[in-house]
C-alpha cells in the first residue's frame, strides 16, 4: 500500500501533466462526465485502489492497457499514439485491428465500410462521436470509412456498453458501442493558439490537405476549426481469377471528393461545468465500383452525400453526489443516388432532432445510479425512380429512450445493471404505418479481482438488446414491411484479465480471455417469396466464439522501447433459420472462424517503426456454404516510419507508410477486389 | 469424371462414375468436337441464373435417359472460364446451343457440349446503347435478343460464328421472346409501366406492331396454334393467356408463376404467397394442366406429388420433348434449386437438386 500510496500522491501533483489526458480518461470509465468534453480535469479523490491502480497502469503505459483489464464487459482502445505509429488512415483501418470484430470493406477509398461485433450485424453497432450516437435511421449502418483520423484522440469498442455511467439511453441501448473521441485543445500547453497543417498525399492519386486551428478566446473557452478536403481518384490495378484464369484488370468508377468543415467551442464554467459545442458540415461525391462482374463494363453508379449537424454537450458535477451531462443535436443528411444503365435514381433527406440528458447519484461510496432519457425525433423523405412512379412514404418517427443504471462497487467487485427501456412511434405520409413498438432490454455485468494485490480480474456480462427496423426495413420500394418485429440480440460473456509486470525487463504485460455466446433471433433479412422479395424477421444465428488479447511494452535501452499489441478470435457463427433449409448450420457470410491482429511499435529517438499484421480465415460468401462460395485467408500487413523534427517552437511530423506489404491480391467481400500494395506520406507542421 | 445419380425422393447424393459412350442413332458427331469430356447423346443442360451480382451462373449437364448429372458447370469444364452473371435464357440452334447472360451482357454460341464457339458482348461502344441482353429466340439460322435498352437485336449464326446483324427499338424493358411463322413476339414489361406484346417480321425486320395483353408481360410462348404470354399482371396476379395470331386478340386463360407448353398442353405452377400470416409467411405452390385444344384445366394431372413442393416456389417448367417428361425447378433464391421430375402421365418420378441458384430453364438435346 506504500506505493499506492506514492502512487496518489504524485498524481495529484501531477494532475496538470500530459498524464492528465489518460487520467481522465479512465474515471470516464466509471462515474465520471463524457472524455469529450473535459477541458479542466479535477484532480481524483484518494483511496479507491481500483483507481489507483489505473492510475498507476496509465502512468506507465497508457491507460488502454488498464482499461481493457478492469471493464466489466469487453472494451479495446487504440490511442492516437498508436494511430499515428502505425500509419491509419480512417476509423475504419483502426478498427478492424480490434478483436472480435468484422469490417465489411468494400474496397478502395470510397468503398463504404461497416462494423460488426462479434457477428451480431452492422446494424447493433452505435457509433459515438464526441460523446453523442450517429444515427442513421434510414439505413441503419454508420460508413465509418468516412471518419478521418487526423483529430482523434482515441478510439473505445465497448461490447455491450462501457462503464461510464454518464451515457446516453442510445448508449445502453447498442449490443456494442464504438466511442470516436477527438482530441481535447490546448490541454498541455499555456498558449493561446495552435495551427495544424497536414498534407497527404499517395496511391490512388490521394490528395488530402487538412487544417486544424485551435484559438483561446478566453481563460476557459477554447474554439477550434477543422477544414478538410480529400481526393483520390481510386483506380488501381487488380487481377480477376475467372475459373483458372487470371487477368490482369483495373478498378474504375472508384473516385472520390470530400469537403469538411467542423467547428468545436468548449467552455468550462466558474461551477467546474462544461459545455462542448460542435458543428459539422460534409460533402462528398464518389463513383461506386459495384461488385466486378465478369466479361461487362464497370459500374456507372455514383452516389453524392451531404451532411450537417450541430450539437452540444453540457455536464455538471453539482456535488459530490449528484451530476448531469445533457446532450442536444440536430443532424440533417441528404444523398442522391444514380444508375444511369438502370435509369434509377434516389434522392433521400434525413432529419433528426434529438436530445438526452443523464443524472447521476452516488448516496453511498460504493452506490451509483444513473438515469438516462433521450428523445429523438427522425423523418425521411425521398424521391424514388424506377421506371414507375413511386409514391413515398415519407416515414416520422419519434423515439423515446429511458435508461436506468445501478452500480455498486467496491475494491473488489464492480456490479453494475441496467434497464433500458424504448418506446418508437411512427407516422407515414402514404401507406401503412407499424404498430408503436416497447420493448425492455436488460443488461448486468460484474467483475470482480480475485487476488487483492494482483490485477487479476473475473468478469461476467449479460446483454439482451435489439435494434428496430429501419426506414429502409419497412418502406424501401416493394421490399419493405411495416409488419416487422424489433431484431433481437442476445449477448453472454465470461472472460479473465490481468495486468501486471512479470518480469524486470517487461514494462507491463496485459491479458484478456473472453468466451461468448451470442444469439440473434426475428434478424430482420430480406425474404423471398414468390418473385417478390420482402423483408422479414426470418433469420437465428447462434455465435459462440472466444476473443483473446495481449499488450506489452519492453524498455530495449533508455531511450528505446517496444510496444506490442496482438488479438486473435476463435469464432462460429451458424445459421439456425430452418432445419429443412441447405444453409442450416452453415456459417453464415463473411464470418470467417478465425482472425488475429498483431502491432508493433519501436520507439526511438531516430525513426519510429510501425508495424500491423492483420489476418483473416476463409469464410463464405453465401449462406450455403459451397466450395466456390468459400473466400480465401489472407494476411496484410503494413509499415510506417515517421519522425519528429524539432523546428523551434513549432513540429514538423514526416510519416511515410506501405500498406499491403507482400503487394497480396485479396478480398473482403467477394469481387471487391482489394487493392494491392499502396503507400501514402503524411507531412504535418504544428506551430 | 463424376457424375450424380438424379435421386428418387429424398435428397441424398450417391456418388457414381460413368463414362459415356455414344448410343446415338445419329451419325452426326460434330456436336463432340473440341470437348474436353464424355458426353451421351442424351443431354440436357440447367441454366441456374445465380444471384445477381455473384458471378454464379451456371450450366449443369445431366442425361436424362440414366438419370446421372454431373454437378459442376459444364461451361466451365469445357471452357476453363465461368459463365459470369445472371444467365437469363438457353436455347437450341439446331445442335448448338444459345446462351444470354443478362449483367455480363453477352450471347454466347456453343456447341452441343457447351464449347464456346463465338461470343457478341453488348458492351462494346457499338452495341452499349442496346443495354443488357435477357432473352433470345431462334428461327433458322437468324437469333433474336432482347436487350434492356428497348431494343430486339437480329444476329445470325454462320458457321461457328454470331454476327450482328441489326436492331429495332420495341420499348422499355423487352424480356422473353417467341418465334411463330416467320413472326418474333416479345413481351415488353416496361418493369410495370407496359402492357403489349411487340410483334416484328422476322426476315423483314423493319416494323413492330403491338398486341395488348396484360400489365407488366413476362414470359412468351409458342405453341401449335397460339401465343401464350405470362405476366405479373397489374395486381401481380400472374396471369396468363393466349394470342389469337390471326386476330391478335389475347384472352386470358389462368394464373401462373411458372408456366411452358407442349403439343398444346400447358404445364403449369402457381406459387401464391400468405400474406396473412406475415412476417410468418408460408408459400402455396399448386400444379395443373391446361389443355389449348379443349380448353379444359386438369387439377389432378400431377400425381405422387412431394409435400415439399407445396409450400416451395416454382420457378420454371420445361418438358424434355423427347419423351414428354416434365421438369419442375423451385428455388429459396439463395441456395440450390431443386428439380422435380414427372413422367409424361405426370407421374411424380424424382428429385435432384440444380447445383446453382434460380434454375431458369432446361433444354433438352438428342
Amino acid at each position: 500500500m506504500g506505493n499506492l500510496g506514492r502512487n496518489i500522491k504524485k498524481q495529484r501533483e501531477n494532475c496538470r501533466s500530459v498524464l492528465i489526458r489518460a487520467f481522465v480518461a479512465m474515471l470516464s470509465l466509471s462515474y465520471s462526465t463524457a472524455p469529450a468534453a473535459m477541458l479542466l480535469p479535477r484532480c481524483p479523490a484518494a483511496g479507491d485502489t481500483t483507481e489507483v491502480r489505473r492510475m498507476g497502469t496509465a502512468s506507465v503505459s497508457g491507460h488502454k492497457t488498464a482499461a481493457d483489464v478492469l471493464a466489466t464487459k469487453p472494451l479495446q482502445t487504440m490511442e492516437r499514439t498508436e494511430i499515428e505509429a502505425l500509419g491509419l488512415e480512417n476509423v475504419a483501418e483502426a478498427v478492424k485491428r480490434f478483436a472480435g470484430t468484422t469490417v465489411r470493406d468494400y474496397g478502395g477509398v470510397g468503398g463504404m465500410k461497416t462494423v460488426s461485433v462479434r457477428n451480431l450485424g452492422a446494424h447493433h453497432t452505435a457509433v459515438s462521436y464526441d460523446g453523442i450516437v450517429v444515427s442513421n435511421t434510414q439505413a441503419g449502418q454508420i460508413d465509418i470509412g468516412r471518419y478521418l483520423l487526423d483529430n482523434v484522440e482515441r478510439l473505445t469498442l465497448s461490447t455491450g456498453h462501457s462503464d461510464n455511467l454518464m451515457q446516453s439511453a442510445r448508449h445502453y441501448a447498442a449490443a456494442s458501442v464504438l466511442d470516436i473521441e477527438s482530441k481535447t485543445p490546448l490541454l498541455t500547453t499555456e498558449r493561446n493558439n495552435q495551427l495544424r497543417l497536414t498534407m497527404k498525399t499517395g496511391s490512388f492519386g490521394l490528395a488530402n490537405p487538412s487544417l486544424h486551428y485551435d484559438r483561446r478566446l478566453a481563460r476557459r473557452t477554447v474554439l477550434s476549426l477543422d477544414a478538410y478536403f480529400m481526393h483520390s481518384d481510386g483506380t488501381y490495378p487488380y487481377s480477376l481469377l475467372n475459373a483458372s484464369k487470371r487477368s490482369k484488370e483495373k478498378r474504375y468508377n472508384s473516385e472520390v471528393t470530400s469537403w469538411q468543415g467542423q467547428a468545436d467551442l468548449r467552455h468550462a464554467f466558474a461551477d467546474g461545468s462544461q459545455m462542448h459545442l460542435k458543428t459539422m458540415w460534409y460533402r462528398s461525391e464518389r463513383g461506386l465500383p459495384g461488385t466486378v462482374i465478369f466479361y461487362a463494363n464497370p459500374s456507372e453508379e455514383r452516389l453524392w452525400d451531404e451532411d450537417f449537424y450541430a450539437q452540444a454537450l453540457y455536464s455538471k458535477h453539482f456535488s459530490r453526489q449528484w451530476q448531469l451531462q445533457g446532450r442536444m443535436k440536430y443532424t440533417h443528411t441528404w444523398n442522391r443516388y444514380t444508375d444511369p444503365r438502370y435509369k434509377f435514381r434516389d434522392v433521400n433527406r434525413q432529419n433528426e432532432y434529438y436530445a438526452s440528458a443523464t443524472a447521476g447519484w452516488q448516496p453511498l461510496e460504493n452506490l451509483s445510479f444513473a438515469l438516462a432519457q433521450d428523445i429523438a425525433f427522425n423523418d425521411l423523405r425521398n424521391n424514388i425512380l424506377r421506371n414507375v412512379e413511386v409514391v413515398p412514404a415519407n416515414p416520422r418517427r419519434f423515439t423515446s429512450l429511458t435508461a436506468l443504471t445501478a452500480q455498486w462497487r467496491t475494491a473488489r467487485v464492480n456490479i453494475q445493471g441496467n434497464l433500458t427501456g424504448t418506446y418508437a412511434t411512427e407516422d407515414v405520409h402514404a401507406g401503412k404505418k407499424p404498430d408503436d413498438r416497447r420493448r425492455l432490454s436488460p443488461t448486468v455485468a460484474a467483475t470482480w479481482r480475485l487476488l487483492p494485490e494482483q490485477s487479476f480480474f473475473a468478469r461476467l456480462m449479460y446483454k439482451n438488446t435489439f435494434r428496430m427496423p429501419t426506414f429502409n426495413d419497412q418502406y424501401y420500394y416493394r421490399m419493405g414491411s411495416t409488419n416487422l418485429k424489433p431484431e433481437k440480440a442476445t449477448e453472454y460473456n465470461a472472460g479473465l484479465t490481468w495486468s501486471g509486470s512479470p518480469a524486470r525487463w517487461i514494462k507491463y504485460l496485459s491479458l484478456t480471455v473472453d468466451g461468448y455466446y451470442n444469439h440473434v433471433h426475428d434478424k430482420i433479412v430480406a425474404f423471398p417469396t414468390t418473385y417478390v422479395w420482402k423483408m422479414a424477421n426470418f433469420g437465428k444465428v447462434e455465435i459462440w466464439g472466444i476473443d483473446v488479447t495481449m499488450a506489452t511494452e519492453i524498455p530495449l535501452t533508455r531511450n528505446v522501447s517496444a510496444l506490442l499489441t496482438g488479438n486473435f478470435t476463435q469464432q462460429r457463427a451458424k445459421d439456425k433459420t430452418n432445419p429443412k433449409s441447405q444453409t442450416y448450420n452453415n456459417d453464415v457470410p463473411y464470418t470467417p472462424r478465425s482472425h488475429g491482429n498483431l502491432s508493433i511499435i519501436l520507439n526511438n529517438p531516430w525513426v519510429n517503426v510501425g508495424y500491423s499484421l492483420c489476418y483473416c480465415g476463409s469464410r463464405y460468401s453465401m449462406g450455403q456454404n459451397k466450395p466456390e462460395y468459400r473466400i480465401r485467408q489472407y494476411t496484410e500487413s503494413s509499415l510506417t516510419l515517421s519522425r519528429d523534427f524539432r523546428l523551434g517552437a513549432s513540429r514538423l511530423k514526416l510519416a511515410a507508410s506501405v500498406v499491403n506489404l507482400e503487394n497480396k491480391q485479396y478480398e473482403v467481400v467477394k469481387y471487391y477486389p482489394m487493392p494491392r500494395r499502396s503507400w501514402h506520406l503524411t507531412a504535418t507542421f504544428q506551430w | 469424371m463424376k457424375f450424380r445419380k438424379l435421386f428418387f425422393g429424398a435428397l441424398c447424393a450417391m456418388m457414381v462414375t460413368a463414362g459415356f459412350t455414344s448410343c446415338s442413332d445419329d451419325d452426326n458427331e460434330d456436336w463432340r468436337d473440341g470437348s474436353q469430356m464424355e458426353m451421351a447423346d442424351t443431354r440436357a443442360y440447367i441454366l441456374n441464373e445465380g444471384n445477381a451480382g455473384s458471378n454464379n451462373s451456371n450450366i449443369i449437364y445431366f442425361d436424362w435417359q440414366e438419370d446421372l448429372v454431373y454437378p459442376k458447370c459444364i461451361f466451365t469444364e469445357q471452357n476453363g472460364k465461368q459463365l459470369g452473371d445472371t444467365g437469363n435464357d438457353i436455347c437450341m440452334a439446331g445442335d448448338k446451343i444459345l446462351v444470354a447472360v443478362n449483367v455480363s451482357n453477352y450471347v454466347a454460341l456453343l456447341t452441343g457440349a457447351g464449347v464456346e464457339k463465338s461470343r457478341l458482348s453488348f458492351e462494346g461502344e457499338e452495341y452499349k446503347h442496346l443495354g443488357q441482353v435477357r432473352s433470345l429466340a431462334v428461327s433458322g439460322n437468324n437469333v433474336f435478343v432482347s436487350s434492356y435498352g428497348g431494343y430486339v437485336s437480329k444476329l445470325r449464326i454462320s458457321g461457328n460464328k454470331l454476327n450482328y446483324v441489326d436492331s429495332l427499338k420495341v420499348g422499355t424493358y423487352p424480356e422473353t421472346l417467341a418465334e411463330k411463322d416467320g413472326k418474333i413476339y416479345c413481351a415488353v414489361s416496361g418493369w410495370g409501366a407496359d402492357k403489349r406484346v411487340a410483334v416484328i417480321d422476322a426476315n423483314k425486320f423493319d416494323a413492330v406492331e403491338y398486341i395488348e395483353v396484360m400489365g407488366n408481360p413476362d414470359n412468351v410462348l409458342a405453341s401449335d396454334n397460339a401465343i401464350l404470354v405470362q405476366g405479373y399482371g397489374s395486381d401481380n396476379s400472374y396471369p396468363w393467356g393466349t394470342i389469337n395470331p390471326d386476330t391478335k386478340e389475347y384472352t386470358q386463360k389462368g394464373n401462373a408463376t411458372a408456366y411452358t407448353v407442349y403439343n398444346n398442353v400447358v404445364y403449369a405452377a402457381m406459387s401464391e404467397t400468405d400474406w396473412s400470416n406475415w412476417p410468418d409467411v408460408s408459400t402455396v405452390t399448386t400444379l395443373y394442366t391446361y389443355d389449348l385444344t379443349t380448353d379444359k384445366k386438369n387439377n389432378t394431372f400431377f400425381k405422387e406429388m412431394p409435400e415439399a413442393i407445396k409450400s416451395s416456389s416454382a420457378y420454371s417448367m420445361s418438358v424434355n420433348p423427347y419423351t414428354g417428361d416434365i421438369f419442375l425447378a423451385t428455388t429459396d433464391f439463395s441456395t440450390d434449386g431443386i428439380i422435380y421430375k414427372f413422367k409424361a402421365d405426370g407421374t411424380y418420378q424424382l428429385a435432384f437438386p440444380a447445383y446453382g441458384i434460380n434454375p431458369n430453364k432446361i433444354v433438352f438435346l438428342k
